[in-house]
């Protein structure tokens, strides 16, 4: 999987936005001197991000997701703190940055839109200075996983929305980039669509050499495709760590309900405490830190079993336990979290 | 296929370069954006067609109505200049397809759906993704003066210039006027960063373009007020000074303070919208999340 080359480098970045306030509908001072204040979008984020890594950045509607991307995109300026994209300043250095990395935004395009989508491609070609050979290559090889050639020839204004996704996300690819900084790009499309897409993607994931960040409000891509999740929750980062710890940080219930031969006697288990007994069935939940082989091995142990069922938090589940915390504090994981 | 183990980044894919050392980009292709645009919708060109076709009909008409037979000089133009005039004038307004609204490919309209963006993420800064389009939009709206002055000369409605030094200071005229044109197009369309729809400005910006131009009558039957100011604003520039030059109404010989004018307009507008482009990139904020 992922090298320990940073390709990706946020450090301590704030970022607040200017908003006004209503002046009097007759007051002299409108509109020239609004009251303004400054809202916290971001607030001491860290990131980083390794060459191959594939992170997926999670939160609510207005959690300050977008704005990291923009931040790491180039496009908006950090007020403090640092950003380095393949060692770049993305906003210093937009155009050299622009070619380590593609973009795609939920469902905007930057398909032309009353082109064809393979002129897009062609045009995509001469803006980034590709080799006629590398842009087939390229091209074919999307082809190959989206099927864009049965609809290329189509004006784009003509495309269906999964059409129009699928060349949007091949637009951003073409020239290859390193980082990829993917803002919900399955948003609104249909389950045959998005397995397309998946199915890009962890290609990608596989090749080990691109680094891609993803933003989604659908959590079977994120258990599909990511490997570490980033949770970010009113500008702070509250979660930064693989998956499967995601359960754990956020105190999410696991649990185990066993189904007995026959009602058993007291049970005296290490690695998991009873929390229920009915009859021949009961539910356990394991100690901090056993795991779920040690803990299965010590019932199949304590009594005759018929049947054990593991009940994880979905990741669901857990994103909502982070976001209903009244204010959670920041997560303090080596590779970054709030400060 | 797979693309597992293939699709690695070019800049560690064996014996290429890395991606800060690619070859410049070819954006000179551009050019060719706003032609296959008009191509793709075919029909507005028969309509752009048609709507030349009868402006300059009804141009012919009131032209003739106003001189009658007598045949004078009114304002410095005989029947035959003015005529000339109107039809160059009308063909030199022909073709500005971005300025005219009649693409998507606006700033406005690229802010009002959020896709602004990625003009500030393509290795190509929008400022001059934006020079090359308008570069072709002008060689685009020079092919129709060219196919109409051929048009118009068969025809006999359109005076071949008095001389050569008239051909040979109108075709630089036409030129930077071109460039203010491009200017002020671009000037009215950004504003969009701001006001987020500039169809009040652009408005504006079209009646003005149209009146003060002298694309509309030329501008010496205006007003001697209103003249006097016109004629060192922006959008004479853009057709009054080359339509000018080409019927004589401006001697070839007394060129220079006009052209000189114009080339002046084109490096305060350029400096001007310089300037609004490195504005409009620090607005992209306002395009929410």
């Amino acid at each position: 999987m992922s090298g320990t080359e940073a390709v990706i480098e946020v450090t301590g970045v704030t970022k607040t936005f200017r908003s006004w306030g209503a002046a009097g509908a007759w007051s002299i001072r409108r509109p020239l001197r609004r009251p303004s204040e400054r809202a916290l979008a971001l607030d001491g984020v860290h990131l980083r991000v390794a060459r191959g890594e594939f992170v997926g950045l999670l939160g609510q509607n207005g959690a300050g997701k977008s704005t990291l991307i923009k931040l790491m995109t180039g496009l908006l300026l950090p007020d403090t703190g640092t950003v380095r994209v393949c060692g770049l300043d993305p906003y210093g250095d937009r155009e050299r940055n622009a070619r380590n990395m593609g973009v795609t935004f939920g469902q905007r395009t930057q398909l032309w839109w009353d082109l064809p989508a393979r002129d897009s491609f062609s045009i995509l070609r001469d803006v980034y200075g590709l080799p006629e050979r590398v842009w087939r290559e390229a091209l074919a090889e999307l082809d190959d996983v989206l099927t864009l050639s049965a609809f290329w020839d189509t004006p784009v204004r003509f495309l269906s929305l999964g059409q129009r996704v699928r060349c949007d996300l091949a637009a951003a690819l073409l020239h290859r980039p390193r980082v990829l900084f993917l803002d919900e790009p399955t948003i609104g499309l249909d389950v045959m669509v998005k397995d397309q897409v998946r199915e890009l993607l962890s290609r990608l994931a596989a090749t080990g050499d691109h680094s891609v960040v993803l933003t989604t409000h659908d959590m079977a891509e994120v258990e599909a495709l990511c490997r570490r999740i980033v949770v970010i929750d009113r500008g702070r980062v509250v979660h930064d760590g693989q998956r499967d710890r995601l359960a754990v940080a956020a105190g999410a219930e696991r649990s185990f309900l066993v189904e007995f031969e026959t009602p058993p006697p007291r049970l005296d288990l290490v690695r998991a405490t009873v929390v229920s007994v009915r009859g021949a069935t009961v539910r356990v939940r394991p100690v901090s830190g056993a795991d779920r082989a040690q803990v299965t091995a010590e019932l199949l142990a304590a009594h005759p079993v018929r049947s054990v069922r593991y009940e994880g938090a979905t990741a669901e589940d857990v994103l909502r336990a982070l976001h209903q915390r009244a204010r959670p504090e920041p997560a303090s994981g080596a590779a970054g979290a709030a400060t | 296929m797979s693309l597992t183990g293939r699709f690695v980044p070019a800049s560690r894919r064996a014996g290429r370069p890395g991606p800060l050392s690619w070859r410049s980009p070819r954006a000179y292709r551009l050019m060719t954006l706003v032609p296959r645009t008009e191509w793709a919708y075919r029909p507005r060109i028969a309509a752009t067609a048609f709507v030349i076709v009868t402006q300059v009909f009804l141009y012919v008409l009131l032209w003739r109505a106003l001189y009658g037979e007598s045949g004078e000089t009114v304002a410095g133009l005989g029947m035959s200049q003015a005529i000339t005039y109107s039809v160059l004038a009308t063909l030199m307004g022909t073709g500005r397809v971005i300025m005219e609204g009649a693409s998507q490919e606006t700033a406005q309209s690229k802010i009002r759906d959020g896709s602004v963006v990625f003009w500030f993420v393509r290795p190509l800064s929008a400022r001059r993704y934006c020079a090359w389009r308008g570069l072709g939009e002008s060689l685009y709206a020079t092919a129709w003066l060219l196919a109409g002055l051929a048009v118009g000369v068969a025809c006999g409605l359109v005076a071949l210039p008095p001389s050569l030094a008239a051909v040979a200071v109108t075709v630089p005229a036409y030129g930077l006027g071109q460039l203010v044109f491009y200017q002020i197009g671009l000037l009215v369309d950004l504003t969009s960063f701001w006001t987020i729809t500039s169809f009040g400005v652009n408005r504006l910006a079209a009646f003005a373009q149209l009146l003060l131009s002298g694309g509309l009558i030329p501008l010496w039957f205006f007003p001697e007020g209103l003249r006097a100011v016109a004629v060192h604003l922006p959008f004479a520039a853009t057709i009054n000074v080359p339509v000018s030059l080409y019927t004589g109404r401006i001697p070839a010989g007394e060129c220079w303070p006009y052209v000189a004018e114009q080339a002046l307009w084109c490096v305060v507008l350029a400096l001007l919208s310089r300037v609004m482009w490195q504005r409009a990139a620090r607005r992209l904020l306002v395009l929410g999340g």
